[in-house]
């Protein structure tokens, strides 16, 4: 399965890329295997895991939870809590 | 409902807000505009800000703020709303964000404008990066981060 991650914020910065096609293993379903996908990349990744506490996630440009289920083509985004206004 | 959403690099004008709101259209029987703007600070607990820069998820922005109007239409009767946001480099002083409701009365245009600012902070997807003028460390950018209030805020209309 492949997807597409948006990157924003700090986490952009950190990582030094806005988005990426990602290749996930066969058995990966959830969000949660996108993570643990860039997780085993180490490095800069490291700071997903660390910060998985306040950063937040989008799936398809509406918020998402770890647990939600992803197809081929999703995109997946991830950044820390918003700021406007 | 008639609702407008711009998101923008160029400077809010207020007029726009307003006379999208006035233009009476339908069966629209205003009696109460209500416009709140966001405005730069110059400061903050660290000094005096040179600039902000927003970034946002412009497929997500839209949606989000649609969602959002939708959701204080459900809670009160308001006839239109437009939502102002700016994006990229912000001066301080300058126009961050407009949110302007027209209805019928006053109570719901007042609390409808708090309930999408309120949802605006916490749910849009915007993130806002000061740059800071201070002498030792000109240049000095820091993510601003979001604050516990602004959850607060939002729970309140839950």
């Amino acid at each position: 399965m492949m997807i597409q991650v948006r990157y924003f914020s700090w986490v952009r910065e950190k990582l030094q890329k806005d988005r990426e096609t990602l290749e996930l293993p066969a058995n990966a379903s959830r969000l949660q295997d996108v993570l643990a996908t860039l997780d085993q990349r180490g490095g800069d990744y490291a700071l997903l895991k660390k910060n998985n506490g306040m950063l937040r996630y989008a799936l398809n440009y509406r918020l998402a939870k770890p647990s939600d289920q992803i197809k081929n083509g999703d995109e997946v985004a991830i950044f820390p809590p918003v700021t406007g206004g | 409902m008639k609702q407008k959403i711009i998101i923008q690099q160029e400077k809010i004008d207020m007029a726009q807000a307003y006379e999208f709101l006035q233009a009476q259209t339908g069966d629209d029987n205003n009696g109460a505009l209500v416009v709140f703007s966001g405005v730069m600070r110059g400061r903050n607990e660290h000094g005096a800000i040179k600039k902000i820069t927003m970034e946002h998820y412009d497929k997500m922005t839209e949606t989000t703020i649609a969602e959002i109007i939708a959701a204080a239409q459900e809670k009160f009767l308001i006839n239109k709303t437009i939502v102002l946001h700016r994006v990229g480099d912000i001066l301080p002083h300058d126009t961050i964000v407009v949110v302007g409701v027209a209805a019928t009365h006053r109570y719901d245009a007042f609390r409808a404008a708090e309930m999408v600012m309120d949802y605006l902070k916490s749910d849009a997807p915007f993130w806002k990066k000061e740059i800071m003028v201070d002498d030792n460390n000109d240049g000095d950018e820091l993510w601003v981060a979001q604050k516990p209030t602004d959850q607060v805020a939002r729970k309140k209309w839950q």
